[in-house]
């Protein structure tokens, strides 16, 4: 009987060893040198970045940036991969951008583009998290992450984008939660790092985006 | 007009030997270095104040208010000559805490986080961890903040001295 059971929560492990989503093996792989990797099968990407702790106490717009873009040093996470790599990924993968966000209808405008799921681990992390329990909205709504294309723009305007936490004619991927604006000027939402999920400023982690089933 | 500014020359000179006075060991680089803490401290009143407007934190660097600041106050030293006294210091400090503790809450996370995230941002040290800087600042304004008052007691106990000494004299 005792055998059994040990052998029970032996396949258990082992199943659970497997079915453990692909990130925990990314983390590994990825280092600044190889930032980014791109998952064919899973059909994801994933990409290293560090937490910037000033952004889990003071609200943002900015959720991943490339570290050397403009914006670098004003999202929860910095990111170490560029974002026309990144598009350049997702686009690999077969997922269609938006195109539909313009200076003059951002604030009216909803992004579009093919959905993403966003999950963000670290070495020592007790589980793979949403980005919804990394970032807090005041307001308590889910992220819905879309790839909002915008190629063109970042590339013009070197912000480093990769994930705005609203609508945007500039990030890679954006929020369609609430159009531009909603943080920044109209106060209707406010976003900040969890600082109860997060682990501290300057932890490296893995960001993966993932082409909603 | 030749008077003039042989008298401002001569004022001048006069503060620069106040200056020399202000305590035992703070000679004029203990000057420069009370203008740098006072810069430091009413940089980061600035940058907190820019801070609460998260449209302007997206767009321009609030941490850069502090190096300059810094160097304000370290020019105005330098050619006003006024000594900086600690009770205004202190003051400042104390308006830099409410600010602080206003604007993101009171909670050792705001401690840790917001004054060691704008000292990185506004003097350019991205390599550096928060803790690195936390632990930075801590030495650096604790230490800072003791000498200081240090100094002002025992200049202020030495006045009074001299004071008793002269009314002594004075008597007999």
């Amino acid at each position: 009987m005792l055998k059994h059971l040990f052998l029970c929560a032996l396949a258990f492990v082992l199943c659970a060893l497997f079915v453990a989503p692909p990130v925990f093996s990314q983390e590994a792989a990825l280092t600044p040198k190889n930032p980014l990797n791109v998952d064919m099968r899973e059909r994801s990407v994933s990409v290293l970045a560090q937490v910037n702790g000033k952004y889990l106490v003071q609200p943002t717009r900015h959720g991943v940036v490339f570290r050397e873009g403009k914006n670098g040093d004003k999202a929860v996470f910095a990111a170490l991969a560029d974002p026309e790599t990144f598009y350049e990924s997702l686009v690999k993968l077969g997922l269609k951008p938006g195109n539909n966000m313009t200076w003059d209808n951002k604030e009216k405008t909803f992004v579009e583009g093919d959905r993403l799921d966003v999950f963000v681990t670290w070495k020592g992390a007790k589980r793979i998290y949403r980005m919804d329990e990394a970032i807090r909205d005041s307001n308590g709504k889910p992220l819905a992450i879309r790839f909002g294309g915008n190629l063109k723009n970042a590339l013009e305007m070197k912000t480093g984008c990769l994930m705005c936490l609203d609508s945007c004619p500039v990030g890679i991927t954006s929020n369609a939660t609430y159009t531009y604006g909603a943080i920044e000027t109209r106060k209707e939402a406010s976003l900040t790092g969890n600082k109860d999920v997060l682990p501290p400023d300057g932890t490296f982690v893995v960001i993966t985006f993932r082409a909603k089933k | 007009m030749t008077g003039r500014v042989r008298l401002g020359s001569l004022a001048s000179g006069h503060r620069m030997r106040e200056m020399k006075k202000t305590g035992p060991g703070c000679g004029l680089s203990g000057e420069y270095l009370k203008a740098a803490l006072t810069g430091l401290v009413a940089g980061y009143c600035l940058a907190l104040v820019l801070g609460r407007s998260v449209w302007l934190d997206m767009r321009v660097t609030t941490g850069h208010v502090i190096p300059i600041f810094v160097a304000c106050f370290v020019l105005f030293i330098r050619v006003r000559k006024r000594p900086i006294r600690l009770i205004p210091f202190l003051l400042l400090e104390l308006l830099a805490a409410v600010l602080l503790f206003s604007t993101y809450g009171f909670s050792s996370a705001t401690l840790l986080i917001v004054p060691a995230g704008l000292f990185r941002e506004g003097f350019h040290l991205s390599s550096l961890s928060l803790l690195k800087i936390d632990l930075f600042l801590l030495c650096f304004l604790g230490v800072a903040n003791a000498v200081w008052i240090y100094h002002a007691v025992t200049r202020g106990r030495r006045r009074n001295g001299n004071k008793r000494a002269r009314g002594e004299s004075a008597r007999s």
